[in-house]
């Protein structure tokens, strides 16, 4: 390795190693001057909360164990959910690119699908199902059904003409072609769309839960705004910061692995 | 001898919305097993297309197309059809490339793989077999590109425009060596090109086309008394018959 090079390299890693460093430390100082704000009562601590009457908080449930239900609640509902949006998604956008006269037909609805406010369904589904997990599930659902539909079926619809043609001039048929080269050619389109469903379950399971829970993260908000008391709230949603950044982690793995194996 | 391929009277339209596109009109001709066949024409005059129909892709609305005796439609398995982009798909190795077609019609052997090994070693992409597409240079991508056509082992192999992504100097070695590839292995070609001096270097005849919708105006065959037995498209380009032919080639392309 020449002399360059190395100096290069020692500078990209002074580098990178900076801005950790400063990532760690606008954090520590945003949760210190949080904490000093509420102490010196430069805000309502009652109102705002703190850091420690945050990990009080958390600590109280953690012991009486009831953290590990609502969390568990959640964390079931939203895999749950990304689950049928992944396998309903996948499937619809198949049966989209197969039948062309089909997308043709159902295209325009699920634009408006997709461009409608989901949230404001939710109360029409909980009424139609009961105040129950389902409802709230039906409501995550249908939250990013239809945006992956569309967005799959696009990326399948945008496959390289050339490349079908070639796939003909081996005698491929319809299978082959979908197997070989419009799912493999979708594989990044379908992650990066993971990625944001993720997400978006999480977003209307927290929705389904304010309308129709009894348990769960979105249901402890809301029960905790009603009685005005704002530390289980504050706790509930770093709770929810943790889970979308190991989820996030997780899909992006998968990605990496996907890649690996292709 | 029997023609290997024969097109009688084929006529081809487009249909779009913004209305009929006539491609080709009236092309008659009959192909020879292992001949060099080259067609040249202007941009758009239905080269692409007439391959399409040789191979099946598309059936003409009128007239035939016999391969070995039978309709051109059941015939595919004989025909290796490389198309004018190389198409290789980027989440495959270039092994795996060119196993494509192989694997598409299972006939994916372990003799099959053998050969393609085999060729992959002889074009100077061994090393390279386990890379993906993106780390090829033209001339790697479209040598990975022919032999995925070869390895389907067809009797007649369709070429379309298959140096146009090369520089010059690649371009003649790649002819040269497809050339001989093809002369070896006695197999029956027909090259679409825009180059005048590619078409007599390599073919024992060019078809010359006319401008949209395509019909044949002349077909040309080309003799090297002066080369015999050592003609490759290198020497056939300094042969003292090559710019007599270019000009008559010529002359009918502007005409
Ligand atoms: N799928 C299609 N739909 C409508 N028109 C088409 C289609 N494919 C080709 N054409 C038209 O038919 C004509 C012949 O096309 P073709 O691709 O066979 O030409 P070409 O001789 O191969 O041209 P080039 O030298 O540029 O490759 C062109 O004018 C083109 O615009
Ligand atoms: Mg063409």
């Amino acid at each position: 390795m020449s002399e360059q090079q190395k100096i290069y390299l020692k500078k990209q890693k002074r580098y990178k190693t900076t801005i950790t460093l400063l990532r760690f430390l606008l954090f520590a100082g945003f949760l210190i001057l949080w904490e000093a704000a509420a102490r010196l009562g430069w805000i309502e601590a009652f109102i705002f909360s703190s850091p420690t009457r945050i990990a009080k908080c958390f600590y109280k449930m953690v012991m009486d164990g009831s953290i590990f239900k609502h969390t568990a609640i959640t964390l079931g509902e939203t895999f749950l959910s990304f689950g049928i949006i992944i396998v309903f998604g996948i499937g619809a956008a198949l049966l989209l690119w197969l039948y062309t006269p089909l997308s043709d037909v159902l295209e325009p609805y699920l634009v408006v699908l997709n461009s409608l406010p989901k949230s404001a369904l939710a109360p029409m589904l909980i009424v139609w199902l009961g105040n129950n997990a389902k409802a709230i599930i039906v409501t995550a659902v249908s939250v990013a059904i239809f945006g992956t539909v569309l967005n799959i079926y696009t990326s399948f619809a945008d496959t390289d003409p050339d490349k079908i043609k070639l796939m003909k001039t081996f005698g491929g048929n319809r299978f082959q072609i979908l197997t070989k080269l419009v799912l493999p050619a979708s594989l990044n389109t379908i992650i990066s769309n993971m990625k944001v469903n993720i997400g978006l379950c999480l977003v209307g399971v927290i929705i389904g839960e304010f309308l129709a829970a009894r348990a769960g993260l979105g249901y402890l908000i809301i029960y905790n705004s009603q009685i005005f008391s704002m530390d289980p709230i504050a706790m509930s949603i770093i709770i929810l910061c943790i889970i979308s950044i190991i989820l996030f982690k997780i899909i992006d793995l998968l990605q990496k692995i996907a890649k690996k194996l292709s | 001898m029997n023609p290997i391929l024969s097109v009688k009277n084929v006529n081809y339209s487009y249909h779009t919305q913004d209305g009929e596109t006539p491609a080709l009109s009236n092309i008659s001709f009959d192909i020879m097993p292992g001949s060099f066949t080259c067609i040249v024409g202007p941009s758009g005059c239905g080269k692409s297309t007439l391959l399409s129909l040789i191979s099946g892709l598309l059936a003409p609305d009128e007239g035939e197309i016999y391969i070995k005796g039978s309709p051109a439609a059941d015939s595919a398995m004989h025909i290796g059809y490389m198309l004018q982009k190389d198409s290789l798909f980027e989440w495959r190795s270039v092994y795996k490339n060119v196993l494509l077609g192989l694997e598409t019609r299972k006939s994916c052997t372990p003799e099959k793989k053998e050969l393609v090994n085999q060729m992959l070693d002889t074009y100077g992409l061994g090393n390279f077999k386990n890379v993906k597409p993106s780390q090829l240079s033209g001339g790697m991508r479209q040598r990975a590109a022919i032999i995925r056509t070869l390895a389907l082992e067809p009797d007649i192999l369709l070429l379309d425009e298959p140096f146009s992504a090369l520089d010059y100097q690649t371009r003649l070695e790649v002819s040269d060596d497809i050339y001989r590839i093809l002369k070896e292995q006695d197999k029956t070609a027909i090259l679409v090109t825009h180059d005048i001096s590619e078409a007599i270097a390599m073919g024992d005849r060019v078809i010359v086309l006319s401008a949209r919708p395509g019909h044949i105006n002349k077909i040309i065959d080309i003799n090297f008394d002066s080369l015999k037995e050592d003609r490759t498209p290198f020497s056939a380009r300094s042969s003292p018959e090559f710019p007599d032919y270019f000009n008559m080639i010529w002359k009918e392309l502007v005409q």
